[in-house]
Parts: C-alpha cells; sequence; structure tokens
C-alpha cells in the first residue's frame, strides 16, 4: 500500500474515489478489503469518511432545494424548525424550573384531577380539537354530528368532522406544523386513533407535509383501497374509483393494500394500491416517457408467424417492444372483417398521454390500409369500453416505414391504450409508443418538462 | 412529568438527527440503510432515556447507541465492516469536532447556500447526474443509460464533482 498522506497527489486521488464510493454505497463487495487495508494502513482516511459521509448529505440536502424545488424546500426547513421550536422551549423551561413554576405544575394537575373527576362524574368528555383549518378561498362543507356548518378560517377540527371542498383547496394544520392541504373536489374524515393522526380520505387528492411523529405514532391516511403511513415527510395522496395514489417528495411512506401486502416507498417514487393493479414503487418521472414499452397487449387476432419476410416477425407482443424489426398484424392480411381490428396495451396503471406514435412496418411489404383511418382510443376498462379518442388518422395513408405522431389534448387518465383499424381493413405496425407520465386523473396533472430532444 | 420528559427527548434527539445520520453512513457505508439504523437509534434511546445520566454529554451517549446499532446492522446482514480500529476512531473523532458545527442551523444553511452557489458551477450534466444519483437515487447503471455513459463514466463524474464542490466549499466558507 501507498505510504501518502491525504493530500492531493494522484494516489490520494484514487484512495479518495475509493472512499468517496464507499460513502455512496457503490464500491464493489470485492473491493472492501483494499479499501479495509487501506484504513488499516492510513487510519488518517477514517477522518475524511466522515467528511465524505457529511458532505454527501449536504449536497442531497442542497441538490433537493435547488431553484426548481426550492420554494418546497425552504418552506420544509422552515416547517421543521418551526416544529421542533416548541419541544425546545419545553427543554429549556425544564432546566430553569423554579418554585414557582413548581407550583404552577402542582396547580395544574390539580385542576385536571378536579376537571377529569367532575367530567367522569357528569359522563360528558369535552372533545379536544384535533387540528384547524386554514381556507384560501375554498368553497367547503363541514359536517359535524349530522349538521353541516359554515366553514370559517381557524376554526377547531373535531375528530369525525367531515370535510368537503367542493372549490379552491383548504389547509388541515396539527399543532405540530403538519399540514394536510385538500384539493379540490376532496372529502376527508378527521379521526382520532389515541393521540395518532388519522385521515381518511373519501374522495379527491391531497398533498401532505408531515413533521416527525411519535415513534409508535405514525400518521396514517386511510382509503377504501389502502392505507399510507407516514412517519415525517412530504407526499401527496389521490383517491379513485379503482384505487389510491401515493406520491412521496420526500421521506419514505408505506403504503398498504386492502389485501395488507404492503410497499415502502422512498422519496421521488410513487406506488398505487387497487384491484389489480401490481404494489410496486416506481419512479415519478421527470419528463414524458414512453408509457407502452414491453407492457402486456393484447389483440383482435394475431398472426403468428415463426418464419421470416425480409426478417420481420409477427406477435401481439412485438408491436411495444421497441424493435422496428418486428411487428404486430392481425390474422387475416387481405380483405375486409366483419369488425374493427384492435390492438391493445395494458399501461399498468392509469396515464396521462400527450404524444402517441405509430411506426408501420419496416420491411418492403407494403400494406398501405394500415397506415391510414386508425384511432387511438383511451380506457380504464380492460375490454376498451367508455373509451375516449385520444388522437384519429383519416384521409391518405402516412409514409410506408414511417410514422404517424400525433399530440394529445385530452387531459385525463387512461390506463388501457388501444389501437383500432377503422376501415375494417388490414391492420398492422413495427411500433406503437404513447409518451406521458403516470397520473392517478384525480387533483393536478403531474408536472413534466417538457422531452429534451 | 413524563410528557414533558417525551418533549424534551424528543427535541433532543430531533436536533441530533443530522451529524448522527452522517457518522452512521461513514460507519456503515449504505446510504439506503442510514435511516433504519437512525430509527432504531432513536428508538432505542427514547426507551432507554431514563439511563441517560444528567450532566454528561448527550451526543456522546446517542453515539454510544449508534454505534451498537451499526454492529448489529453488519451482524444482520452478514456484512464485514470496512471501518474497524483506529481509522473508526479517527472518523468518531472527526464526528465529535463536528457535532457543534452541524448543530448550528445558521451554519448549516450557510453552508447549503455555499453549496447552491457551487453547484451552479458544475456542467448542467454533472448537475444532473448529480441529482438523479443523491435525490432521485438512481443507480448509476440506470443514469449511464439515461445520459449515454458508461457506468464507470458516471462515477468518475460524480468523484470529479465532488472534488470541484469539496474545493469550491472550502473557498467560500474559508476553511
Amino acid at each position: 500500500m501507498s505510504n501518502s498522506q491525504p493530500g492531493s497527489t494522484s494516489e490520494d486521488r484514487d484512495h479518495q474515489e475509493l472512499l468517496c464510493r464507499y460513502v455512496d454505497g457503490t464500491l464493489p463487495a470485492e473491493e472492501h478489503a483494499a479499501l479495509q487495508q487501506l484504513l488499516k494502513d492510513h487510519p488518517e482516511y477514517g477522518r475524511q469518511l466522515f467528511e465524505l459521509a457529511d458532505q454527501r448529505l449536504a449536497l442531497c440536502e442542497a441538490l433537493a432545494s435547488e431553484p426548481a424545488k426550492r420554494k418546497s424546500g425552504v418552506q420544509h426547513s422552515s416547517r421543521r424548525f418551526s416544529a421542533r421550536q416548541p419541544s425546545l422551549k419545553v427543554a429549556n423551561r425544564r432546566r430553569k424550573t423554579s418554585w414557582t413554576s413548581m407550583v404552577f405544575i402542582v396547580g395544574s394537575l390539580a385542576a385536571c384531577v378536579v376537571l377529569a373527576v367532575h367530567l367522569f362524574t357528569q359522563k360528558q368528555v369535552a372533545p379536544a380539537s384535533l387540528a384547524s383549518l386554514d381556507l384560501e378561498s375554498a368553497v367547503i362543507r363541514l359536517q359535524r354530528g349530522g349538521a353541516e356548518l359554515s366553514a370559517a378560517p381557524g376554526m377547531a377540527l373535531f375528530a369525525e368532522d367531515t370535510l368537503n371542498v367542493d372549490q379552491g383547496s383548504a389547509r388541515v394544520r396539527y399543532a405540530d406544523g403538519t399540514a394536510v392541504t385538500l384539493l379540490p373536489n376532496t372529502a376527508v374524515r378527521l379521526v382520532n386513533a389515541d393521540g395518532a393522526k388519522r385521515l381518511e380520505l373519501r374522495s379527491g387528492s391531497l398533498k401532505a407535509s408531515v413533521a416527525a411523529q411519535p415513534i409508535g405514532k405514525a400518521m396514517e391516511f386511510s382509503t377504501t383501497h389502502g392505507h399510507a403511513t407516514v412517519l415525517g415527510t412530504e407526499l401527496s395522496l389521490a383517491h379513485t374509483a379503482q384505487s389510491v395514489w401515493l406520491e412521496v417528495q420526500k421521506g419514505k411512506v408505506r403504503l398498504t393494500g386492502a389485501d395488507n401486502k404492503s410497499v415502502d416507498v422512498p422519496e421521488g417514487e410513487f406506488a398505487v394500491a387497487g384491484a389489480g393493479i401490481a404494489l410496486e414503487s416506481r419512479r415519478i418521472p421527470k419528463e414524458p416517457q414512453n408509457l407502452t414499452l414491453r407492457r402486456e397487449a393484447t389483440a383482435s387476432s394475431n398472426y403468428e408467424t415463426t418464419t421470416s419476410r425480409g426478417r420481420i416477425f409477427a406477435a401481439t407482443h412485438f408491436g411495444n417492444d421497441g424493435d422496428l424489426n418486428t411487428m404486430w398484424a392481425c390474422q387475416d392480411m387481405t380483405g375486409k372483417r366483419a369488425q374493427a381490428e384492435w390492438w391493445q396495451v395494458d399501461l399498468g396503471v392509469s396515464c396521462l398521454v400527450e404524444r402517441i406514435e405509430l411506426v408501420s412496418r419496416q420491411d418492403n411489404f407494403d400494406q398501405p390500409l394500415a397506415r391510414a383511418n386508425i384511432e387511438i382510443r383511451g380506457s380504464n376498462n380492460a375490454d376498451g369500453s367508455e373509451y375516449e379518442v385520444l388522437a384519429k388518422h383519416t384521409g391518405d395513408p402516412f409514409p410506408r416505414r414511417g410514422e404517424w405522431i400525433s399530440a394529445v389534448s385530452v387531459k385525463k387518465a387512461f390506463r388501457y391504450l388501444r389501437v383500432v383499424q377503422l376501415n375494417f381493413g388490414h391492420s398492422g405496425f413495427a411500433e406503437f409508443r404513447a409518451f406521458g407520465c403516470p397520473w392517478s386523473g384525480v387533483g393536478e396533472p403531474p408536472a413534466m418538462r417538457q422531452q429534451q430532444k | 412529568m413524563p410528557e414533558l420528559m417525551d418533549d424534551w427527548s424528543y427535541a433532543a434527539i430531533e436536533q441530533n438527527r443530522r451529524w448522527l445520520s452522517a457518522y452512521v453512513l461513514a460507519a456503515c457505508g449504505k446510504p439506503d440503510a442510514v435511516e433504519d439504523i437512525i430509527q432504531e437509534t432513536f428508538r432505542i434511546a427514547l426507551e432507554k432515556r431514563e439511563s441517560f445520566q444528567r450532566g454528561t454529554c448527550f451526543s456522546a451517549w446517542l453515539r454510544g447507541i449508534a454505534r451498537n446499532c451499526v454492529k448489529r446492522h453488519f451482524e444482520s446482514t452478514k456484512r464485514q465492516p470496512v471501518l474497524m480500529g483506529d481509522a473508526f476512531e479517527r472518523m468518531e473523532q472527526a464526528a465529535i469536532e463536528a457535532t457543534d458545527k452541524l448543530l448550528d442551523s445558521e451554519w448549516s444553511e450557510r453552508r447549503i447556500k455555499a453549496l447552491r452557489e457551487c453547484l451552479a458551477h458544475l456542467t448542467e450534466k454533472a448537475r444532473r447526474i448529480l441529482e438523479d444519483r443523491y435525490v432521485r437515487d438512481c443507480s448509476a447503471q440506470d443514469v449511464g443509460v439515461q445520459e449515454s455513459m458508461s457506468e464507470v463514466a458516471v462515477h468518475v463524474t460524480v468523484f470529479r464533482a465532488r472534488v470541484s464542490l469539496s474545493d469550491c466549499l472550502k473557498r467560500k466558507l474559508g476553511q
């Protein structure tokens, strides 16, 4: 091993790179022995390991609050400190406990005991408020004990209160700094579960910034499709007819489905719980991505062949395999059909589609009919029913070995996309792509960057 | 007054989260395990809060618990610790020296501000790679695919960017 001290030699740089990769968790296991030896020979690198670990955390903080996200980062930071301060004040008070405060504490305790006895004997317990309400130009209905009350800014909220936000947005604030923003068309019910915060999301969507919660009293958002357990984080939750969507902006949240299966969703990822949806943590895309690539596909019929014609192979799943040398084609290559041929892809979860691309077959076999009169439909039913037309091609066929690209203006979320041949003729293509991003369809559409070319 | 004690404990523990995270990361070398180890450390600290002796160093007490949690992490994952003996002590000494600074929120904010300014001097690509690696937690392989680079090139870019940021930070903070 080298005798060099931490400095600026190239050998030292190599050592530092080794240390850097160690704290990044990317040093292969087979290089651990080398690092172990290096640290044994040069224990002074131990100090650098701490500095690199500290730098890494600082870098994460700085990057997470970069200009694009600065607003939320700063807000989170101030929230965190404001959430801590009350506790710190308690600590200071405790150190400075004097006889007057002792008298006050004893007096308060006595008063509490008298009050408790009184309440117990009266069998009436005054409910404690759980949170307060901020109205942000919201039209809101507050139901309490079967009665509908007019909501006012700053009003106290109690367990079993139900809030319906018809327009605008409203914020539920808890004493520890936790804030839950209810977006338009959202209904929630406040629940008190032995001091732990519980919110039942009945419909719509919300965003939450949750202060660190006491151990064993994690905040929980429940829906009919599953529940999300939070220790301290920022998240968005959307409740749809089929599923509940969780997006984690900061921290880590556990999402548990109705079948009690759960998944931990880290920062920058999302998960969806609902019947027929794989419960898994997925990355929130920062820009539109090809949603169809290698997703499960079905078709009205299929021209399956293992022989090639100009190296083209046909099968249903070749319509979105990312390979232009393969294709999907309907069973009968010629003639008119009794029904429109179609090919459908299941995106796994509902998505907002911004653009579609249909690429025609790339070999020498020309089928103009397959390059015209096509409709792209979006649906949330596997049978393609209750669809909306996302794009339509009419008129002359698009170019041979070319592609048809169309922007999609429908701002709704769909799980199934169907390519339909309208002229009841032959249908087939090399590749179908749809660009967009996963979206619950409730609340604001996800912010997507312009695709960089 | 157990409730006051709880508040005091939570506040003290939360205050110490930042430096403790760096300590645990340096000790275990697994960023994705840090949060679990910290949670476990806090859980034990709260459970054993009565054993903390007033007048003694709180951060040293917390560090002792964290050290045991890291040890248990290595045992449960059947991994050999890389940082041991004299090197571990040097790392611990660096943590002790840095604790006061990391507890100072003004200093921490000044450093983050300086770091943001330093980040602005990096190339767009380097910044994007750092973001992917450290904020979105993407693997070097995934970043490589996205940026049309080899995995090794991603590691090299990250390392160079970090060296550059470190130098820049030293200049800005006058260290």
